[in-house]
Formats: C-alpha cells, sequence, structure tokens
C-alpha cells in the first residue's frame, strides 16, 4: 500500500521521532510511506478556539496536500487530529459557506487513519511482538485519549497493541479515561483548571511506577510529560493549589495457585474508605497527599508509536538506562 | 397581559424556526400553521402539519417494547427489584387477608380506599377507616392512621415499579402519602416486565403515582438513605389471582 | 413580503434579535477567576470527588443493564427534536388539553412576568399567617431557581420553604446550588449536620449519618406539608397530547406538595413537553438512570388538570420562556433545549469535579451550563462569553447524555459566536499567536520556513526544556515543562532522507 503519512503539526516540530517511528513501523509491514510535502496541521488549534475563518485556509491547505497526490490510506500518529478530520473540518468548512471543501475534506477525513486503527482494523495486527518485532521490557502505563476514545471509539486498540509488546510489564493506569486537562487552548484560558486535571493524571502515573507513560495522541504526552517534568524539578505544580482528592493505594491479592496480583485501586474524596462509614469521622478532609511519596524520578512519557518501533536490534532506551529526557518526554 | 405574552411568545418561536414571518402562531382552537399568512415560498418555511405528522419518530429507533420474562421469572424479578430498593415483600394466593393482618396487627387504625376487597381486612382487630368520595378522612387524620392498605394498578418488574391510578382500589393520592406504612396488594396478572408494557396499561388523564421502594434521598454525598417524607415502610404483597 | 426570486434563508442571525433571558443565568465574574477560589478549597473537592465518582458508578451500573440503552438515546433525541421543531403546535395542543382538564394557563415572556405571575396567585390563594406573611412550600425546580422565585417572592412578604433535602440544606445555610439534581453536592454530612443543628431550632442532637439527618428534615418539615394551603412546583414533563404534567423525585416531598395544598402552581420551561404519554416509556427509562443511577427513582407523580376529590382544586401553570426563544433561534445550539437536567454531564465532567458548580455562576452549571447559559442570555451578557471555554472538549459529556446533546460541538460553536461578539479592538496574545500560526498553518511552505528556524531555537534554549516563558505562553509554564526544542523538524529530516537517496532513520 502507498500511505500518506499526516505527520501533524505537534509531531512535525516538536516530536520528529514519532514520526519516524511511525514511518519505521509502516515500512515494517512491507507499505510505502510518503510524505505530502505541503501538509501541516488540521486546524483543530483554531477551531476549538472558535476562528472558523481563521482554520478555513489551514483546512484548505491540508486538503490541498493529501489530494496532490495518489495514496491508498493516510496515517497519523494522533486520535485527536484525526478525529478533527472528519468530526471538524467538513462541518467548519459548510459553516464557512464551502460546501465543496467540505466533502473534499470529509474525503481525505475517511481515508485517513489514526495508527492503531490503521493497524488493527485495516492490516489486522494483533500481536506487537509477533507481527511488527516490537520489544520493549519496562514498567509501561498507558494514557488513552479523549478524543481516541470518544470521537474515535479506538477502544482497546491501543492498549492491546502496547500490551502485545515482547518483554512488556504493562500496568493499568488508574483512573485512565480522565482527561489530562490538556484541551488545546483550553490549558492556556483556563490553566488553573487544567493543571488541577493535571496534577490528578500525574499522581496516578506516579502511582504505577511505570518507566514510562505511553499513549497515541503527542499533545496530551507533551502535557503530562511537562507535568511530571515540573513535578519532579519542584515537587509541585507552580502556582496551581496543592490540593487533590484522588488517592491510589496498592492491593494485593494472592490466588488459589498462590500467585500474587498487584493492583491499584482509587478513592477519590476521602483518604480510605473508613471516612465514609457512618458516624465516624465523615469526609473529612484527607491529608493534602501531594509531593508525595513514590514519585520515580526519571518517568517520562512517550508516544506509544516508538514503543511500537523499538526491537531488540534497535531498542527505545529507558531513564533509568540513560536516555534522555526533557520537559517529561523520552527523546 | 398574559394574552399578549402567549402571542409573543409564540411569535417569537416561529422567528427562532425560521418560519416567516415571525408574526404568525397558532391558537389554541385551530391547530395549524401559517398557511393563511403571506404566500409560503416551499424553500423558506418549516411545513408541519401539525403533531400528527410524526406520531411514529419515537418508536422507529427500535428499543424494547416488550419484555422477555414470564411466568415465575417475570415475579421473580419483580421481587429482586423490590427488594434491591428496601421494599418488603411477601407472597400470597387467594386471599392476601392473613398476611395483611400480620403486617398491620400493630397498629391500631389503618385507612384503606373504597373499592378494596373488605374480606381482606376481616383478620385485622384494629379500626379500618374507609376513604370515600365525599367521605374523605382529612389529612390530620391520615396522620393518625397507622398503615395505609390498598391494590395497584400495574407493577413494572424491571425497575421494581409499582403505579397507583386514583381508581377505587388505588385510591386517592393523599391516603398512601400521609401514613408511614403502606401495604400494597400486587395481583401476579398486573406485572408487566418492562417500562414500556407499563405505561400501554395507564391512562393519562388519571392520576399517577410511580412507586420504586419507600421513599428515599441521595442529596448527602449521594449515598441512598430510605424513609423520609413518603411512607418509610413499603410492604408488597403479590397476590396469585 | 419577499423580494423577487429570492427565497428567504431561514433565519440565521435571528436570535440577535430575540431577547435573552434573565434571573440567575449570568455569570458575573469570567470562569478562570470564579473558579479559583474553589480550585485551592480542600473540602469541596473532596466532597465532589466523592459524590460525583460514587455516582458515575452508579449510572454505568444501571446503563449497563439496558442492551437497548442506545436506542433509548436515538428515540429520546428524535422525540426532543421532534419537540423543538413544532413547538407552537405542541404548546397550543398541551394548552388546550391541561385547560379542557380544568388548569389554568398563564404565558410568561421573561423571569420579571413570570415572578408576577406566581405572586398574584400566590396572594390570591394563600391567607396571611399571624406573622403578617404568607407560605407556601416548594418542590425543587430549576426553573424557579432560574427565575429567582424565592428572592421576589421573599420581598413581596411571602416565604417559600424549598422542601427536597437537598434544597433546604442549601436554603438553611444561606448558600446557592452547586448541582441541578444534588445542590448541595459540595456540602458534606459534617457540614450539613452544623448546618441543621444551627437552623432548626427543635432538631435537637444530631449525629452525622444521612439516615440521621434526612429524619431530621422530616420532623422540621411534616407540619409545613400538612398545613400549607400552596404549593409551588416545577416539572419534568409535559405531554402535549393529554395536557399532564409529571414531577420526578425521591422523598415524597413531592407527593407532598403536588396533593395536600389546595393550590397547585407549576412553573415550567416551554422546551419541556413531550409529544405523547406514550413518549414517558422511553423518558421514565433515560432519566432516572442517568439521573441518580437508580432503574427508577422512588417516586414519579402524574396530572391532569384537577381530579375532582383528590388533590388541589386550583391548579395553574406558568409557561416560561426567558431566553428559550432566543437560544431555539440558534439553529447550532438549540439541541440544548433538549435537556431533560438530570445532570450525569456534570457528574463526569473534570472540570465540574474540580471546580464545583459555583464557579460557572448560574443556575445551570457543568458542561450543559455552558452551552445552556449562554444560549439564554446569549455570549454578550456579563461573562457568559467565558462559559463555552471551561471545557476541554474531552466529550465525556456527549457520551452519557440521555438525550445525545453534543455539548462539545455546540462549546465549540459557541466559542465562535464569542469570536464574532468580540469586537475588542486589542486582540490577545492568544489572538495574535492563533492568527500568526493560521497564516503560517495555511500553507506548507511557510510551515517550511518557519521550522527551518528550529535550529536557531534549539540554540538560542541551549538544547534545553522549557521552564519559563513570557505572556500568555507563561499560563502553561506555570504550572508545566516543555520539552527542548528538536533541532530538526520531521519535515527537514525527511527532505535530507529523501536527498540522500538512503533512509537510515526509517529503516527497520
Amino acid at each position: 500500500m502507498r500511505i500518506a503519512l499526516f505527520a501533524t503539526c505537534i509531531v512535525d516540530a516538536m516530536y520528529p521521532e514519532v514520526a519516524q517511528a511511525t514511518v519505521r513501523v509502516l515500512r515494517r509491514l512491507g507499505h510505502e510511506v510518503i510524505f505530502p510535502e505541503g501538509q501541516s496541521c488540521c486546524g483543530q488549534m483554531h477551531i476549538n478556539s472558535g476562528k472558523f475563518a481563521q482554520a478555513e485556509p489551514v483546512i484548505a491547505n491540508h486538503v490541498r496536500a493529501f489530494t496532490s497526490t495518489e495514496w491508498d490510506a493516510a496515517v497519523a500518529p494522533s486520535a485527536s487530529c484525526v478525529a478533527s478530520l472528519s468530526h471538524q473540518q467538513p462541518m467548519v468548512a459548510r459553516r464557512m459557506g464551502n460546501d465543496g471543501l467540505a466533502s473534499e475534506a470529509a474525503e481525505v477525513a475517511d481515508r485517513t487513519y489514526e495508527l492503531t486503527q490503521f493497524l488493527t482494523d485495516v492490516e489486522g495486527v494483533t500481536d506487537a511482538a509477533a507481527d511488527l518485532g516490537s520489544y520493549f521490557p519496562h514498567r509501561v502505563t498507558y494514557h488513552p485519549s479523549c478524543h481516541g476514545m470518544r470521537l474515535l471509539h479506538l477502544g482497546d486498540r491501543q492498549s492491546s497493541l502496547v500490551r502485545s509488546v515482547e518483554g512488556i510489564d504493562f500496568v493499568e493506569l488508574p483512573l485512565a479515561d480522565a482527561c489530562c486537562g490538556f484541551g488545546g487552548t483550553f490549558s492556556v484560558k483556563n490553566p488553573e483548571v487544567s493543571s488541577a486535571m493535571l496534577a490528578d493524571k500525574v499522581r496516578t502515573v506516579q502511582a504505577t511506577e511505570a518507566d514510562v507513560c505511553t499513549g497515541g495522541d503527542a499533545s496530551c504526552l507533551l502535557h503530562i510529560g511537562g507535568g511530571m517534568s515540573r513535578f519532579e524539578r519542584t515537587g509541585g505544580f507552580g502556582g496551581t493549589p496543592d490540593v487533590t482528592a484522588v488517592h491510589v493505594k496498592e492491593t494485593s491479592s494472592t490466588d488459589d495457585r498462590g500467585r500474587t496480583t498487584e493492583t491499584l485501586t482509587t478513592v477519590v474524596g476521602a483518604v480510605d474508605d473508613d471516612h465514609l462509614t457512618p458516624g465516624e469521622a465523615g469526609t473529612a478532609p484527607a491529608e493534602p497527599s501531594s509531593a508525595q511519596a513514590g514519585f520515580r524520578v526519571g518517568q517520562a512519557a512517550v508516544h506509544l508509536a516508538r514503543i511500537l518501533a523499538s526491537t531488540k536490534e534497535d531498542p527505545l532506551r529507558v531513564p533509568s538506562e540513560g536516555a534522555e529526557v526533557s520537559g517529561g518526554s523520552l527523546r | 397581559m398574559t394574552d399578549t405574552a402567549r402571542e409573543e411568545i409564540l411569535a417569537r418561536i416561529n422567528e427562532a424556526l425560521g418560519r416567516r414571518g415571525g408574526g404568525e402562531y397558532v391558537s389554541s382552537t385551530v391547530r395549524t400553521t401559517s398557511a393563511s399568512a403571506a404566500p409560503a415560498n416551499a424553500d423558506d418555511v418549516d411545513t408541519t402539519d401539525g403533531p400528527a405528522a410524526t406520531e411514529a419518530t419515537a418508536a422507529d429507533s427500535g428499543y424494547h417494547h416488550e419484555g422477555a420474562h414470564t411466568g415465575e421469572d417475570l415475579v421473580d424479578l419483580l421481587i429482586d427489584r423490590l427488594v434491591d430498593y428496601k421494599a418488603n415483600v411477601h407472597r400470597a394466593s387467594g386471599d392476601p387477608g392473613e398476611t395483611i393482618a400480620e403486617l398491620i396487627g400493630d397498629h391500631s387504625s389503618v385507612v384503606v380506599p373504597r373499592g378494596l376487597d373488605e374480606t381482606w381486612l376481616a383478620g385485622f382487630s384494629g379500626d379500618v377507616r374507609v376513604d370515600s368520595p365525599g367521605e374523605e378522612l382529612s389529612v390530620d387524620e391520615l396522620d393518625a392512621q397507622g398503615a395505609v392498605v390498598t391494590a395497584s394498578a400495574v407493577a413494572i418488574a424491571q425497575t421494581g415499579t409499582i403505579v397507583l391510578d386514583g381508581s377505587s382500589t388505588s385510591g386517592r393520592r393523599a391516603i398512601t402519602l400521609v401514613p408511614d406504612h403502606h401495604v400494597c396488594i400486587v395481583r401476579t396478572g398486573d406485572i408487566v416486565d418492562i417500562v414500556p408494557e407499563g405505561i400501554a396499561r395507564l391512562d393519562a388523564h388519571a392520576p399517577l403515582t410511580f412507586i420504586s421502594g419507600p421513599s428515599a434521598t441521595s442529596d448527602i454525598e449521594l449515598s441512598r438513605v430510605e424513609g423520609v417524607h413518603g411512607p418509610r415502610t413499603l410492604d408488597v404483597i403479590i397476590l396469585e389471582a | 413580503m419577499t423580494f423577487l426570486g429570492m427565497p428567504l434563508l431561514r433565519s440565521k442571525h435571528a436570535h440577535s434579535d430575540l431577547p435573552g433571558g434573565q434571573g440567575n443565568i449570568v455569570e458575573a465574574e469570567a470562569f478562570p477567576e470564579a473558579s479559583q477560589q474553589h480550585l485551592s478549597n480542600q473540602q469541596l473537592r473532596n466532597n465532589i470527588g466523592h459524590a460525583t465518582s460514587t455516582i458515575r458508578s452508579k449510572r454505568a451500573e444501571v446503563v449497563s443493564e439496558l442492551d437497548d440503552w442506545e436506542r433509548l438515546r436515538d428515540a429520546g433525541e428524535a422525540t426532543k427534536n421532534e419537540v423543538m421543531e413544532n413547538l407552537p403546535e405542541y404548546l397550543a395542543q398541551f394548552e388546550a388539553a391541561f385547560t379542557a382538564a380544568g388548569g389554568i394557563i398563564h404565558w410568561a415572556r421573561d423571569a420579571d412576568e413570570a415572578n408576577a405571575i406566581v405572586t398574584e396567585l400566590v396572594e390570591d390563594n394563600a391567607p396571611v399567617l399571624e406573622s403578617g406573611r404568607r407560605e407556601v412550600i416548594k418542590v425543587k425546580s430549576m426553573a424557579t431557581q432560574e427565575i429567582g422565585l424565592n428572592e421576589h417572592l421573599e420581598a413581596e412578604g411571602i416565604d417559600a420553604f424549598e422542601t427536597d433535602l437537598a434544597e433546604l440544606i442549601v436554603q438553611l445555610g444561606d448558600d446557592k446550588p452547586s448541582h441541578i439534581l444534588v445542590p448541595a453536592i459540595h456540602r458534606n454530612r459534617d457540614e450539613i449536620r452544623e448546618i441543621f443543628m444551627d437552623k432548626m431550632p427543635d432538631a435537637g442532637q444530631l449525629t452525622n449519618e444521612p439516615a440521621v439527618l434526612a429524619e431530621a428534615a422530616r420532623k422540621h418539615l411534616r407540619h409545613k406539608f400538612l398545613t400549607t394551603k400552596v404549593a409551588i412546583s416545577g416539572a419534568n414533563f409535559g405531554i402535549a397530547e393529554t395536557g399532564t404534567l409529571g414531577v420526578v423525585e425521591s422523598e415524597g416531598n413531592g407527593r407532598m406538595c403536588l396533593t395536600l395544598p389546595e393550590t397547585l402552581i407549576t412553573v415550567m420551561g416551554i422546551e419541556k413537553l413531550l409529544p405523547r404519554f406514550a413518549d414517558l416509556e422511553v423518558f421514565l427509562q433515560l432519566l432516572p438512570r442517568s439521573s441518580t443511577g437508580e432503574r427508577m427513582n422512588p417516586y414519579t407523580s402524574f396530572w391532569t388538570g384537577k381530579f375532582e376529590g383528590d388533590g388541589p382544586q386550583n391548579v395553574h401553570l406558568v409557561l416560561l420562556d426567558n431566553g428559550r426563544t432566543r437560544a431555539l433561534a440558534d439553529e447550532h445550539g438549540r439541541t440544548a433545549l433538549n435537556c431533560i437536567r438530570c445532570s450525569a454531564c456534570m457528574n463526569v465532567c473534570p472540570v465540574y469535579e474540580r471546580t464545583g458548580g459555583h464557579a460557572y455562576g448560574s443556575t445551570y452549571p457543568g458542561p450543559i451550563g455552558a452551552i445552556l447559559s449562554p444560549l439564554l442570555t446569549g455570549v454578550e451578557d456579563e461573562a457568559n462569553g467565558s462559559l463555552p471555554y471551561a471545557s476541554s472538549l474531552c466529550g465525556a459529556c456527549y457520551d452519557v447524555c440521555p438525550v445525545k446533546i453534543n455539548i462539545p460541538e455546540i462549546l465549540v460553536h459557541l466559542r465562535g459566536e464569542d469570536v464574532k461578539a468580540n469586537h475588542s479592538p486589542v486582540s490577545s496574545q492568544l489572538d495574535a499567536a492563533l492568527t500568526g500560526a493560521s497564516w503560517m498553518m495555511s500553507d506548507g511552505k511557510r510551515m517550511t520556513a518557519a521550522e527551518k528556524g528550529l535550529p536557531l531555537a534549539h540554540k538560542v534554549t541551549g538544547g534545553e526544556q522549557i521552564n519559563d516563558l513570557p505572556g500568555i505562553a507563561g499560563a502553561w509554564t506555570s504550572s508545566r515543562d516543555i520539552p527542548a526544542l528538536p533541532e530538526k523538524s520531521f519535515r527537514q529530516l525527511w527532505a535530507e532522507e529523501e536527498a540522500d537517496g538512503s533512509d537510515e532513520k526509517g529503516q527497520r
């Protein structure tokens, strides 16, 4: 297949290694990868800011870039940008009275896949170790992006592929489906609320003691990594009040064959269940659990394309192996 | 004053819906759209034939209109759901009198609606006050009753819901509200499986009360607590008839 | 009049002509500022976090019991759309049926008019007590909260007693509701105990057990229920076909108010109609499961006008516009009127979970409030233009909405309306940045050119991560770091690879 890579603006400018990993994975399956050069951005940033007039030329550019060459499928390492193509671009074009652009945008969107959507639905990849040679012997937790879950309905496509990587120690992220608080310009328009959400996300990632937190959207990972980095450097989130209602604890259970499973359970709103018993202390405020124990120095965020691209021959290194971490992102 | 408000609100709605002119409205006697107003251009007016035109819309989406439970399964489901919402459930066949007597034995006086089979109260030694048209108990009298015993119109198994319809056996609404203990008889023939089947059996023009367990609140920390203003004890007798 | 050969377009901008609503639906202070004090309140975060996580799992459980849930949502959506498209006809049909059954209908264009109508009805029907004041009992109603009825009545010498437990907590605590289903969700049992001990002189010693507190409320209100002559309610549904009104509740306070008084005054928004009685088969499944997470709420009452010998004999209904027609005129936002006030959207909202409902400044908080309030008033009204931005667009609200209101899409639409309405000559830094980005991103070549600056930017920042930026970007770096910029963009690396003819990075 001839595959057009839609790198997305954030990956292009900030995480070129994610696009490279995506290319590597696609080539490993025997595909030809092209990069339509005129591409820039899906326009989501402008659309979500209500600037439809400014979004229109960005949409037009995307359509122009992806209709100027022949390809069988387009693939992007981002659920959010792929969702914007189908959910937002045609709508905005129509709102601007540009029905022609709307239908062209819808056509491009129809043939554009998020990476794991393509791997699972088109290629039938179910075992990353076997089908892609993916190898990553480290503890990994996974944050599903809101747009992946709720707009593309990716379900467990991403987590299944990550779980099937050889050597991986996958640990569930508590309250995984909670938004990290990025939301594009939300994090700038409502920075305090956004970082309150981020703080809880970082706390749950910490609790997993994973080497890396992965996901399918560079924007969320930029955000989560940025929070982890700030927390590691300063023990807090700057101006964000040191307040949380999220408490994660580890419980272990032993099955009849004597195997012990450790699971992370979350209590929201009180330190532990005892406080919810009538007549007891009530839901008195929890001790601020803030800075908190257990932060694993060197935790980093990394896009799942790089984990899938990692092989025994050319493994992706983690912080404890000396890999560079910048702003909370694995380089 | 309010008439003007009526005209204006209806005119606003027409304008909001993009119906031409914005000054057209429908009167309560002639239910049509604005056909008689300015000549309509088919492109710009939402032609509406009135409510009847879209009658089937809701039913089209393919949700269940009937449940799959029957017979004893159906009764079991109802019992399960009633118990889940903290109603007490009892079973009787033929004559529920003995069960009723046991349940209300501690009270000195109970109220019943006029149509309730009086033999059902034969085993009760206290006062039985019959609430009937022209001889309604006052609110204070109702407040003095230990319990109320009624029948019911429909029971919906899936949700554990009993419906009273103001009939002579369900009673006027106040009698099942003020006393703190409600004993309610559900005939097995009145049990349906799911909500649509229950609604289909009801008359909209009757005063309807849907009861699912005793009164409850979740207003404190969203923890459910049973027993607030309505009857705090709900005894349901499922009667094989 | 039409111009020759020119069909009139559907009135796209009609909403600008229609008057907005008034009352408790405007945010006085912009959301970012209004939310700040709440964000640092540990108690509030605990209370709301605990309550919303409890209700989320309850809802998920009862929804999963129905294998036709999605089809019920489709039916709910279709039915409400049908209502809005035929609203004049359904209102007329409802009016005729309700009137035929002995009820009296009043129409109110706005909050002031509705308050005046209710006041007059109370004055006509409630006796003046020894205190020189009149009394009414109330069932929880969003519409009366919206129009500020209690405050208005109080000024007119009428004391309105809220009878819903949560509303009672709010009223006794001299507080404001922060949630549409559980107005006192921001209070925990200890705080409620204190309020009751303080404000219920005859309550005696109370513990913080919910059962004990509920019992105290029962005793406190019992006499009022049995003696008050006039009750005021809202309505969850009005059935056009039959003129029937319905109230969905839990505690029995609704039944008390709807049954025992002589006069019943209901205030209902014009959008609350359902076409047919049979439509309840859908909505009585959607609402309780979405709302309290129960298969069915303990009590639901339906009444059609008055019934001889049963319940109030003097039955009134105030049909309220107060900005609803303005919302209806917005063809991209009107589905917000389909809301059945279940509160599922606020229970799953990560923003609401952290700010609580007071930050939204309106009777309607959370995701639905962030669209409904500015739709009712217009985005220009006070700080309501800040509400559509009070969301990360995570979409959790849309997923749980029982009538499938696409809240994220309407939020984005209203941001567009806010941009249009905001004629401020000085554009913010964010605006300027977005304008620049639009120019750059409208052309891949410009993007390429811009990214040629990366090596320089990389050098300027010393190849280090970025921890502190000036201006609006500082909002980001106030609590997050940014990775070091790469030396080269992917685009450049790709071009180099193409030029080399080799693809070392890309090869397996």
